[in-house]
């Protein structure tokens, strides 16, 4: 595999009515699971290429293409790991060497975007002449600012000069920042980031008719582009989009927009390749883009190999049931029901609450039918799958039944007794308690080894974790058929030992409780949560607290607290504020200020000063660093990239910060609390 | 123009050819040009480019895309004529089906075409076949039933297409090893001419294919003709059939990758979207022959048609015949009385210099009639002719209009 590398290919074409024409294939020999990549060898061989082309006189234009449904995805990040800043300046000008020399052909040169087209794949496209971008293509975008570094290929400097100043600062700043959206086809089309839209099936025969219309004089494209049209206001909305982003933690998409800003506003191309080779110095062997890239690793592949995984059949599904229809059982009813299309049983107690239930799941199935994502007999065809009951008998022959009810032992284990009289012996029991001990609530059980967790996070439509509980002596094909179920939902499956309050939830306490504590110091509210977002986290403890809900929050300290009394302490502010049966913190019906009735709860020390930003974040990373260690020491994790994946797919901290871990490693704070890098080399030898 | 009896079987109305596209022929082997390239891509081509030609007719207009293979699997297989409907982006409402009749696949697309449009059932309708022999070696994928030979239905050599030409010899012994070279030197002579000329810049179109060597390149002329080949070239190859026998590659169509279809419409569809047909539909048979000799059904097939319509052989003003054998082909020119270098006959050469992509082929001979058409203005009436595996014969009576 490591040989595999993407090589230039060339062909030549005796058109009759454009005379010779070169063909120019990247093709790294792999199916188009493995795309095309840039690393040295790949300049080399375009080098090569350039080379072989500079001894043809006749040659009167290019074509630059991809292989089946790739183009390219830019530089190899594997090759990032480590490296130091001459290295990094030397990898920006080697490609700026080779590519300016692609540019500088001297006949019409034309890239045929013939699939995805990502990072220096979109750069050296920028670099011909013209481009066509086929309907098939899976994305154009330019990614790089998503992982803390910024095309470095040129690419900050020509698309603003070939798409204009704002759509070169969305594809390279917004899009990135934002969740690291991809152009279609069409819109890259429309940006100018391509000058024609060719249907698929015809894409390369058109794309070459074209070229040879372009070198006859049969037909021009005219670009005019204005860089600096509706600059100021793209910059001044770009930073505002990356201050609310990463709130300066990463340098990245600041230093991409001065290089736009350069090129935008005429500066020299050669001294803006420049420019961009100083950026990649800086950026890529800081500490956000070496994170960035591990972090990369860690959801793209490590994650989707599922590691954990058993190496057991998984039970076959033919029908699956929730217990517990209130708000969460409804979102997990809905979600199985859209992504596995089985018959699905909802039970509860309440047929008010069924009725809700019904309503829930029913309009998530219209709303889809109004986008057109699905047609209405489908969406009949999947509300008609739905059985919504109080009574046992209906789930009697499910193979996957997942509880959703009130967090209290004593009535989950009422529940999986009763499941078990109307269950067959295989099929599987999961709890989506974010709390309780998994083994105890199975182990009334006639056959517990049945019993899993299986932990989603609130919006369950969007947040991508679901934690995997495994408890002692479960059986293997419980767990493989877990995972098989999250990856068939479509979530993030990670596993974690049956401990109170599993990984994400049990870290979140750990650290939003230094917020609270900074409260009886006399910190504020806001400067608190401000503080804590400088490292670059989407939200701050008490924006959280908001969102998952103050009573739950508190529930999962309580829980906490009792399991671990040392380290966990429940605040009377934090009680206090927990049952004033507000809905959070803030007031967004008011411009988000602090309800005043919760600034007369918090009670500050006698004496105390308030602490400084830093301070803050160093007390909230010293204790997460003390409990991942901990996680580490009692096996609630047997590996710190499965906290990583935690935290970065549940609790959204950002790829810059590789997860907690990764961060708290590079900061030395793991180092100086626990006594130990908590990522151990041995973890990145099996990556 | 000669009279012709219309009194048999006059069709309802007219089906008029509009146009034709096929790629490059390649050949079948793994360097070949479309050792890369799916059957079913090669079609998307053909059919993409003939709408392009012909842009005044809206793509969902089309009412049938029926399309010929055969080896109807794996890149050939589900439903070739809607699957390309569907691959060509023509729209949802086009339908389409496959069909087989071996080497007459396409030559039995166009007439089933014709005839839906002929009865009035439909106006627009794309007929066309591919056959990728790489990808599907002739014979690879069936399984004859047992009761063929142990029945003595057919003699062993019935499914040897290369046994069936040397019986073809033995059945005809004027026909000789030297004429049949001397045929097939006439055919690579021709194709080269009418290369040279740019007579199928008519109907052949570039196309972008696969190689994972080469990566993607481009292909705009025919890979089997071997300009430059002479008797002496000739003569010096062997049959791979019989010892001493007379079939040999050189006088023999190749193994070959190729695809394209044609465009045939309605009066009613002529006139709605402006279209300037080149000829109709007159006439066709399918005949039956000894399964053994299969070369010999072009001959029963057009004194069939011929006899129909009231024609003699001299009325026909071009005819293109498949060159599966030079032996089948020196037969047919020896039964109608006609010289080995007839002129009129194959004027652009033939399968023997071209290549034989089976199902194919017959789109191919149409094409080559409409182009004779525009090109000689003066003539009327061409002739297509086809022998056919298990012993059958087809031709289609073509008129000018």
């Amino acid at each position: 595999m490591t040989d595999a590398y993407t090589q230039f290919k060339l062909t030549y074409d005796a058109s009759p009515t454009a005379g010779r024409l070169a063909v120019l294939t990247m093709d790294n020999g792999q199916d188009y699971k493995k795309p095309n990549t840039f690393g040295a060898q790949a300049l080399g061989s375009l080098s090569d290429a350039l080379d072989e082309l500079a001894t043809q006189t006749d040659v009167k234009g290019l074509l630059l293409t991809g292989k089946h449904f790739i183009f390219a995805v830019g530089a190899d990040l594997t090759q990032f790991t480590g490296m130091d800043a001459e290295g990094a300046r030397a990898g920006g000008r080697g490609g700026h060497e080779v590519f300016a020399r692609l540019m500088d052909l001297p006949f019409p040169t034309l890239a045929a975007i013939n699939g995805a087209c990502m990072g220096g794949g979109l750069e050296i496209a920028l670099h011909c002449d013209y481009r066509t971008v086929s309907t098939g293509a899976a994305a154009v975008a330019f990614p790089e600012v998503f992982l803390s570094i910024l095309p470095g290929w040129g690419g900050t400097q020509l698309a603003p000069r070939i798409a204009g100043a704002q759509n070169a600062v969305d594809a390279i700043v917004v899009n990135a920042l934002n969740n690291n959206k991809v152009m279609k086809p069409r819109e890259a089309f429309e940006r100018g980031f391509a000058d024609r839209l060719i249907d698929s099936a015809v894409f390369l025969d058109e794309s070459l008719a074209l070229l040879e219309r372009l070198v006859t004089g049969d037909e021009t494209i005219a670009r005019e582009v204005d860089p600096t049209a509706g600059l100021d206001e793209a910059l001044a909305n770009a930073r505002a989009f990356a201050d609310a982003k990463v709130h300066g933690a990463t340098r990245a998409p600041y230093l991409a927009l001065e290089l736009i800003e350069f090129a935008a506003r005429g500066g020299d191309l050669a001294e803006g390749r420049e420019r961009e080779a100083d950026a990649l110095a800086e950026l890529l062997p800081a500490d956000q883009a070496q994170a960035s890239v591990y972090a990369f690793d860690l959801v793209q592949s490590r994650a989707k190999k599922q590691p954990w995984r058993p190496d057991a059949q998984p039970r076959r599904l033919g029908k699956v049931a929730v217990v517990g229809a209130g708000l969460m059982g409804a979102q997990l009813g809905s979600l199985h029901l859209q992504r596995l299309e089985l018959p699905l049983v909802m039970k509860d107690i309440d047929e008010g609450v069924l009725g809700r239930c019904r309503e829930h799941i029913e309009g998530e199935l219209d709303k889809l039918v109004a986008k057109g994502r699905i047609k209405p007999g489908k969406a009949e065809f999947l509300k008609g799958l739905v059985t919504y009951t109080t009574s046992y008998e209906d789930v009697r022959g499910a193979d996957w039944v997942i509880e959703a009810v009130l967090e209290r032992m004593d009535l989950k284990q009422a529940i999986f007794a009763d499941l078990e009289e109307v269950l067959d012996e295989g099929a599987i029991l999961a709890t989506n308690t974010s709390s309780l001990s998994v083994g105890e609530m199975a182990s009334k059980l006639a056959h517990p080894e049945r019993v899993l967790g299986f932990h989603f996070f609130n919006p369950v439509a969007i947040l991508p974790l679901v934690e995997v509980i495994r408890p002692e002596g479960v059986a293997d094909e419980a767990m493989a058929t877990a995972f098989d179920v999250a990856k068939k939902l479509k979530k993030t499956g990670v596993q974690c030992a049956d401990r109170p309050a599993f990984i994400v939830n049990r870290l979140l306490s750990r650290f939003n409780g230094t917020a609270v504590q900074a409260l009886r110091r006399g910190n504020d509210f806001k400067q608190i949560d401000e503080a804590i977002k400088g490292l670059g986290l989407p939200m701050g403890p008490f924006e959280l607290f908001g969102l998952v809900g103050l009573k739950v929050a508190f529930h999962t300290a309580e829980t906490l607290a009792e399991a671990y009394p040392d380290r966990f302490v429940i605040d009377d502010n934090f009680a206090a504020i927990a049952n004033s049966d507000l809905p959070g913190v803030y007031d967004w019906s008011a411009g988000g200020e602090v309800y005043a009735q919760v600034r007369e709860l918090v009670e500050v020390d006698e004496g105390a000063t308030p602490l400084t930003d830093d301070e803050i974040r160093r007390m909230a990373l010293e204790a997460a660093a003390d409990e991942c260690g901990r996680m580490l020491d009692d096996g609630t994790v047997a590996d710190a990239r499965d906290i990583d994946t935690g935290m970065i797919m549940g609790a959204g901290f950002p790829f810059f910060m590789g997860g907690l871990c990764k961060h708290l490693d590079q900061t030395g704070i793991s180092q100086a609390v626990v006594g130990r890098t908590l990522i151990t080399a041995e973890d990145h030898a099996q990556s | 123009m000669p009279e012709l009896n219309d009194t048999i079987r006059a069709p309802i109305g007219d089906a008029f050819y509009v146009d034709g596209v096929r790629l490059p022929i390649g050949r079948a082997k793994d360097t070949g040009y479309y050792a890369g390239t799916r059957a079913d891509d090669l079609s998307v081509r053909a059919i993409r480019a003939l709408l392009e030609r012909n842009p005044s007719v809206p793509a969902d207009r089309i009412d049938d895309v029926v399309w010929a293979a055969t080896a109807q699997v794996g890149d050939q297989g589900l439903t070739l004529g809607r699957s390309l409907a569907i691959l060509a982006g023509l729209g949802n409402q086009v339908p389409g089906y496959a069909l087989d009749r071996m080497c007459a696949g396409a030559l039995t697309a166009i007439v089933n075409a014709g005839n839906a449009i002929r009865v009035g059932a439909q106006d627009l309708v794309l007929a066309g076949g591919v056959e990728h022999m790489g990808h599907h070696p002739m014979g690879a994928e069936v399984d004859p039933n047992p009761r063929f030979l142990s029945d003595k239905l057919v003699d062993g050599s019935a499914l040897v297409m290369g046994n069936t030409a040397e019986n073809l010899h033995d059945e005809f012994p004027a026909v000789t090893r030297e004429r049949c070279d001397e045929y097939a030197l006439g055919s690579q002579e021709r194709v080269g001419k009418a290369q040279a000329d740019g007579v199928f810049d008519d109907h052949v179109v570039p196309a972008t294919v696969w190689s994972a060597e080469a990566g993607w390149q481009v292909v705009r002329v025919d890979e089997h003709p071997r300009p430059g080949t002479t008797m002496d070239d000739l003569v010096k190859l062997r049959s791979p059939f019989r010892p001493g026998g007379y079939v040999t590659a050189g006088n023999a169509a190749g193994l070959n990758d190729g695809a394209g279809g044609v465009l045939l419409a309605s009066k009613a569809a002529v006139e709605e979207y402006g279209l300037t047909p080149t000829m109709r539909i007159r006439d066709y048979t399918f005949v039956g022959v000894a399964p053994e000799t299969m070369g010999s059904g072009p001959i029963p097939a057009t004194e069939k048609l011929l006899g129909r319509a009231g024609l003699s052989i001299g009325d026909l003003d071009v005819i293109d015949m498949n060159e599966a054998f030079a032996v089948q082909c020196v037969a047919f020119l020896d039964h109608f009385g006609l010289p080995l270098d007839a002129p009129n006959v194959n004027p652009y050469g033939g399968a023997i210099a071209m290549g034989h992509p089976l199902a194919f082929s017959g789109a191919r001979l149409a094409m080559q009639v409409a182009t004779y058409f525009k090109r000689n203005p003066d003539a009327q009436l061409g002739l297509t002719t086809m022998c056919v595996g298990l012993g059958m014969g087809a031709a289609i009576l073509w008129e000018r209009v």
